[in-house]
């Protein structure tokens, strides 16, 4: 569909659900950095109806090939929906269209909120010391409301409960994956034995964003405004989301900062415990910054696969293939300073 | 004796060169970054070219003496396939020094190709 055709039938599908008696397109462009799905930033001038006056909003898509491991619009909907009802600052859901002849696919619409998702910006001095602190603190309270959503949950039947311990599944995720791809990893499969062997005691599951980090968040005046990309959000061990938001991978070049590349651990620990009343283990949070380098390393197979097999041809994805050794650089050190801390030598 | 010059890292460096000289302070935005990458992309290459078939060499050469030492009944084919599956079958020790140290200077020659500044940041 036309960028033309597709605001206007947008407009359109957004006057009847507010009931408004007119509408005009203001602004309507695509915005960047969704590989899976395509969203838009549309603003509408609306009469009468529910939401009169100037309207700001996102509208999201499935992009023609989806990532099977991700949800679906509908489903990404539904975990928008139990968040915002939990109290998450997240961009409030809207109306979903799962009825394919509007646009010729599943969207919905949520608020657009204010502020810069971007790193750059974020970590590259915009934020005052005190402004990054109180920032960490509240990524804590927001994720210590998400996690009081445990299952099961009605609405979110789609999301399957691990039969195993949330770490365990994730092990066997990965190994299944790197068996299934033609090249040899040695540190990846090191470092999947060493989570193996060191995972922590199984506890409760509860809602997890699952991909909580600098980027997938909007900031305003130093104040989060919204979380935003849920289409990986699960069932799983509430450390996941701290642990990597804490990964090394998503701090942008401020290494002490090891919040996101905002704040410190223990800003992010004392917003969370205010929220749940519970301090997050850190052990269990360092054991969980370890997956997420060996995930991250393993999104980083995938994407270079698009690229080698020539499904999707970019620049963007061969590189950040190339990006592997990092991973697994500090996947080497970070495991190799628990083992020392525990003084179950591995010697660097 | 090689007829045909200048060679493929000489080439790459120049058009990287052309790319950051010439094009670079000519766009803005999103294709800055695209200019970017491409530079980026044409560095890692013309360092893989540099290394050779040395960094492999050196890889493989480091496999083989810790199979002599650990495993020395599948010393004689040992690559970096049988590493991965020995270690994923628990032939391996995972807490084993040697192992270590060989798996880190894997890396750190992989690292050397692709982002020589991680090692020095880190």
């Amino acid at each position: 569909m036309a960028q033309s055709g597709l605001a206007s039938a947008l407009a359109d599908y957004i006057a009847i659900q507010t009931h408004a008696s007119h509408v005009q397109v203001e602004d309507f462009n695509r915005l960047s950095g969704g590989a899976i799905q395509d969203n838009y930033a549309l603003s509408l001038l609306l009469e009468g109806g529910d939401q009169p006056g100037r309207q700001h909003y996102v509208v999201r898509c499935d992009a023609p090939s989806g990532v099977s491991a991700s949800l679906t619009r509908p489903q990404e909907f539904a975990v928008l929906k139990q968040a915002f009802g939990a109290g998450v600052t997240v961009p409030q859901p809207f109306w979903l269209c799962d009825d394919k002849r509007v646009i010729g696919q599943s969207f919905y619409v949520m608020s657009r909120a204010a502020g810069t998702a971007s790193p750059q910006k974020l970590v590259g001095g915009e934020l005052s010391e005190a402004q990054g602190s109180e920032l960490a603190r509240q990524f804590g309270r927001e994720l210590g409301r998400l996690h009081q959503i445990r299952p099961p949950v009605s609405g979110l039947a789609f999301l399957a409960v691990p039969a195993g311990s949330a770490a365990r599944t994730r092990i066997d995720l990965y190994r299944d994956y790197l068996a299934a791809i033609d090249e040899p990893h040695p540190v990846l499969e090191w470092a999947l034995n060493w989570l193996e062997d060191n995972q922590p005691d199984s506890g409760p599951l509860t809602l997890c964003h699952c991909d909580f980090r600098t980027g997938n968040y909007m900031v305003d005046q130093g104040r989060l405004t919204a979380m935003l990309d849920w289409e990986f959000a699960t069932w799983s061990d509430p450390a996941e989301d701290l642990g990597w938001l804490c990964s090394r991978s998503w701090r942008f070049g401020a290494d002490d900062r090891e919040v996101g590349g905002i704040g410190h651990k223990s800003d992010l620990f004392s917003g969370y415990e205010e929220a749940t009343g519970e301090t997050p283990d850190p052990n269990r949070v360092a054991y969980w910054e370890v997956m997420a380098l060996v995930r991250w390393a393993m999104i980083a197979l995938q994407q270079a696969g698009r690229h080698l097999s020539g499904e999707q041809s970019s620049l963007e994805l061969a590189l950040t293939g190339r990006m592997l050794p990092q991973m697994e650089y500090d996947l080497l050190q970070q495991i190799s300073e628990r083992s020392n801390a525990k003084g179950t030598g591995i010697p660097l | 004796m090689k007829t045909s010059r200048p060679e493929a890292g000489d080439l790459l460096a120049t058009a990287r060169q052309e790319l950051l000289d010439t094009l670079l302070p000519e766009v803005s935005g999103a294709l800055k970054y695209q200019v970017l990458m491409s530079a980026n992309a044409m560095k890692i290459a013309g360092r893989e070219i540099e290394a050779g078939v040395s960094t492999e060499q050196q890889a493989l050469d480091g496999i083989r003496r810790l199979y002599a030492e650990l495993l020395p009944e599948s010393a004689d084919n040992a690559n970096e396939q049988s590493l991965a599956d020995d270690i994923r079958r628990r032939r391996l020790a995972n807490d084993n020094a040697q192992l270590y140290e060989l798996l880190m200077n894997i890396t750190r020659s992989k690292l050397l190709i692709s982002n020589p500044k991680y090692l020095k940041d880190r």
